[in-house]
């Protein structure tokens, strides 16, 4: 009963995330408008359904006249850009540091975890702030800055698995054929740790969302020409009291493009790993 | 007895263990000395968590060991490393006790044999098949087995394919840690009587790890007995069977079922738990459970000592005995 | 019980260190710092003149130990832009992020547990599905926009709460929610889950067999088990909370350290940027090693464990 409720919500999100990501890949085709083009006659605009609104620019147009609609659809190439950048770059770091403390443990382990531990200590948006404050914003350097710090959750996860991996029969078996570290991870460790990385990388696609987001709204993310939804919501925020479209449509969009992948990864999860079930 | 093949010395293994009073030692092995000559087979028996396993993957230095020494062949084990020591693992091979636990469920049977031939480089690439399918044969498994996974066969099945893992590399020597225990008892004699076949038929050596004693006095010439992380008592299968002198051991082999009613022994009941090998008792280890225990065990610990040329026993109540009969 | 508490002390201060390396490294990130704390109208002169002054022409791991013994002794420089020792600035504005920070996590406690009871001991019905909604909404909002959201609908379309700024109670109220809604639904989705798992348990039905009314049972006997998670939860939630504090402030003006920092980090007010990522940094070391400390001394089967 359980695994058939997720299984309906999994379809839901995956209607969502083929929603979004075609509206990513497609953008130039389905976008009314282009995305930059200011039209200061037409300034805030309501949406098509309110008085004043015209099918024109059906959610309505921002201060500078630029359809909303528009940069809604280019907005979702950055968010799922940097995302996915962003979760493998960090899933790369965390495997490598998660592997090497969970098969090699001892000195190595300490270090990464205390790593991963100074890490986790840090409020993260204000240690991303500032770094990209230093850094300069940008869309390379929101990617550096996500990927970078984003290794923990995975260091974790797999350092515990490859632990209990390695004191495995079949594990000892190889090495006690004699083959090689690098070969026993490779062939006999990776592949049976790749559920859970997956089900982790699925889940920390919505962190990254998020992240990214919040550092644009702050002003410190994507630089503010690109169309993104943490910019059209830090814009839309000075508009609040009079054109409250201009916020609530790109927050509507992160929400439901997290909802999206929370839905399918909690899907992923229950069917791939049972182990992770319990984790939220 | 020529030179042994294998020269195990005093190996001990400490394992540091971070609980939540800090830093302490677990003492598995603790001064572990025995001999094991080519094409034999010496028994290893205790309960489990008295570091038996730990002795045998101790041997092969699938873990480290913390002090002593282990002499393959005239080679110290304990000086080789990386490169000269995955080269020489080829020499020395195990076999593990879980059917399931020790073959990776995402290899074929034919990949797993073709890693093994593959590490050190054993026939030509296209003999290898070949060869593998041979080794099926050899333990008595359908040649066709090669494209299966692990999860297609039963217990019994498994343990012959780990066999047949082992053999690929051509070992001399080889450590059956509980191999038939997880097995049912109409396939462990099946899977005894193929080790001993292949030991036969290949001249190997066993260092073979059991708490089932009926098992190890079927297969072995001599047999050690372990009590937390010692050895209290080593004999040829006879002696060790029909005359023990360790009052463990007597409680050992009291407490099997015995087929034969003219062996029933005295029932020896072992009281209290086995200790925390955290902290083993002062003097003998096993005083504190020992029915004939007086102030000397708790004071020193007994040395080994020959009774036989062929029966080794650290009690101080035997040596006495044996002193007042002098 | 004393030597826990003293290895977890050590992997604590050991933390702390490694923080402070990373504190103090943001500022050296782009290889000039004297360029990146001065205006960019500075000239070439004041720039050397500035460098010198800070000592930014010594060895790296010299700067180190000098900004870490005075670290040590609370002595983290002076503000650039307040002029005023940049350790009593954040004093001065932590009551208001941790009454904010508290305000949240009662938020989430007080919603959080009732909800998460009531709709895992519901099975499968309208509450039950209706709470995992929730729960899932909870999760996806990013907080910025909870926040917008907040202060369209109940300070503009219906004027309940004011927009912003700290005083009163009702001014309390919407950023509290929105910083607390994720945790909300964190917790809640943690206690549905458990609690559908713990009734399923032998022991519940025996005890429902035993003649216990549901209710009992669900008091009494699951929720007691399905608590000890949830306070492993709240210990980590507590540094995401003051994390998230970070925004929520800024939107709410909310004079708190977080918003102080973010000024600070848009003025390249690095001192003080490095006081706070350091102060907040021990505060969740701190929070954590406390909870790890409770949790050992809650949990009998951790404290037997020896």
């Amino acid at each position: 009963m359980r695994l058939m409720l997720t299984c309906k919500r999994a379809l839901v999100g995956v209607c969502l995330l083929i929603l979004v990501t075609s509206m990513a890949l497609l953008a130039p085709l389905i976008a009314p408008h282009d995305p930059g083009e200011q039209n200061l006659a037409a300034r805030l605009q309501p949406p098509a359904w309110l008085a004043g609104g015209s099918l024109q620019h059906p959610l309505g147009t921002d201060h500078l006249g630029r359809d909303i609609l528009s940069r809604l659809i280019y907005g979702s190439r950055i968010s799922l850009l940097v995302a996915l950048i962003a979760v493998a770059v960090s899933g790369t770091i965390g495997t490598l540091l998660g592997v090497a403390a969970g098969y090699w443990q001892g000195r190595i382990d300490s270090f990464i975890m205390l790593l991963a531990d100074v890490q986790l200590a840090f409020p993260f948006i204000l240690f991303a702030l500032a770094v990209m404050a230093v850094l300069g914003p940008g869309l390379r350097n929101v990617i550096v800055v996500l990927g970078i710090t984003g290794w923990v959750a995975y260091g974790r996860l797999l350092r515990a698995e490859v632990m209990s991996l390695r004191a495995r029969e079949y594990v000892e078996a190889v090495r006690a054929l004699g083959q090689t570290d690098g070969k026993i991870i490779l062939r006999h460790i990776l592949p049976n740790v790749m559920p859970s990385l997956i089900v982790m990388a699925s889940l920390r696609v919505a962190n990254m969302i998020i992240a990214e987001s919040s550092l644009t709204f702050m002003g410190l993310g994507v630089e503010p020409h690109i169309p993104t939804w943490g910019s059209m919501l830090a814009d839309g925020r000075a508009y609040i009291t009079s054109a409250w479209w201009l916020a609530t449509f790109p927050g509507l969009a992160i929400m439901l493009t997290v909802l999206g992948v929370n839905l399918v990864g909690d899907w992923l999860r229950t069917t791939l790993d049972p182990r992770l079930r319990n984790t939220v | 007895m020529s030179v042994p093949l294998l020269q195990v010395e005093e190996l001990k293994v400490h394992f540091p263990v971070r609980g939540h009073r800090g830093q302490r030692v677990l003492r598995a092995v603790d001064g572990v000395s025995f001999q094991l000559s080519a094409g034999e087979t010496l028994g290893l028996v205790g309960e489990s968590g008295c570091g038996k396993t730990t002795t045998g993957r101790a041997v092969l230095r699938l873990v480290e060991p913390t002090g002593g020494k282990v002499v393959f062949a005239g080679t110290d084990v304990g000086t080789l490393s990386g490169q000269s020591l995955r080269r020489f693992r080829r020499r020395m091979q195990i076999v593990f006790q879980d059917p399931f636990a020790s073959l990776n469920p995402r290899m074929t049977v034919g990949d797993a044999l073709l890693e093994a031939m593959e590490i050190h480089q054993i026939g030509r690439p296209q003999e290898r098949r070949a060869m593998a399918q041979e080794l099926l044969v050899r333990v008595g498994l359908n040649p066709d087995y090669l494209e299966r996974y692990p999860h297609e066969f039963s217990g019994g099945q498994r343990q012959r394919i780990g066999i047949a893992r082992a053999l690929a590399v051509q070992p001399q020597f080889i450590v059956c840690d509980e191999p038939v225990s997880a097995l049912d008892v109409s396939v462990q004699a099946q899977v005894v009587n193929l080790l001993q076949d292949l030991q036969q038929e290949l001249g190997l050596s066993y260092l073979f790890i059991s708490h089932d004693l009926n098992v190890v006095r079927h297969v072995s010439q001599r047999v050690a007995v372990m009590y937390l992380g010692q050895i209290v008592e080593l004999a040829t299968v006879d002696e060790l069977f029909s005359a023990p002198q360790h009052p463990y051991t007597q409680a050992l082999l009291a407490a099997i079922p015995i087929p034969d009613p003219e062996e029933v022994l005295r029932f020896l009941p072992l009281a209290g738990e086995l200790p925390s090998p955290m902290e083993p008792p002062v003097g003998c280890r096993f005083h504190p459970r020992c029915p004939h225990a007086t102030a000397a065990c708790a004071g020193e610990a007994p040395r080994p000592q020959l009774i036989t040329p062929s029966h080794l026993v650290a009690c101080h109540r035997v040596r006495q005995r044996r002193e007042e009969q002098c | 019980m004393l030597d826990i508490l003293w290895h977890r002390l050590r992997r604590a201060l050991l933390v702390i260190l490694g923080v402070s390396l990373f504190a103090f490294m943001i500022v050296h990130l782009t290889g000039d710092p004297a360029v990146l704390m001065l205006p960019p109208d500075a000239t070439i002169e004041q720039v050397e003149e500035f460098r010198q002054a800070m000592g930014f022409n010594d060895p790296l791991w010299q700067q180190y130990l000098r900004w870490l013994s005075k670290a040590v002794r609370g002595d983290f420089g002076l503000s650039l832009r307040h002029q005023q020792p940049a350790l009593a600035l954040i004093a001065e504005r932590m009551p208001a992020t941790v009454e904010l920070t508290v305000a949240a996590l009662l938020v989430a406690l007080l919603l959080g547990i009732p909800l998460g009871v009531w709709t895992g001991s519901k099975g499968n019905s309208l509450p039950s599905f209706l709470g995992s909604i929730f729960g899932l909404l909870g999760q996806s909002m990013p907080v910025f926009w909870l926040a917008l959201m907040l202060q369209l609908l109940f300070g503009l379309i219906i004027p309940i709460f004011p927009l912003t700024g700290r005083g009163t109670i009702s001014q309390l109220v919407m950023p509290a929610i929105a910083l607390g809604l994720y945790t909300t639904a964190t917790i809640m989705r943690l206690l549905q889950s458990q609690m559908g798992e713990v009734l399923q348990q032998d022991y519940i039905r025996t005890a429902r067999s035993k003649g216990l009314s549901y209710t009992r049972v669900v008091f009494k006997h699951a929720l007691r088990n399905a608590l000890l998670p949830v306070v492993t939860i709240v210990g980590l939630q507590l540094g995401t909370l003051l994390g998230g504090a970070v925004i929520t402030e800024s939107i709410f003006a909310w004079p708190g350290v977080g918003r102080l920092l973010v000024q600070a980090i848009n003025n390249r007010d690095i001192p003080l940027v490095q006081a706070g990522v350091f102060v907040l940094a021990i505060g969740i070391v701190t929070i954590n090693l406390v909870t790890d400390l409770l949790y050992t001394w809650l949990d009998p089967r951790i404290r037997l464990q020896r």
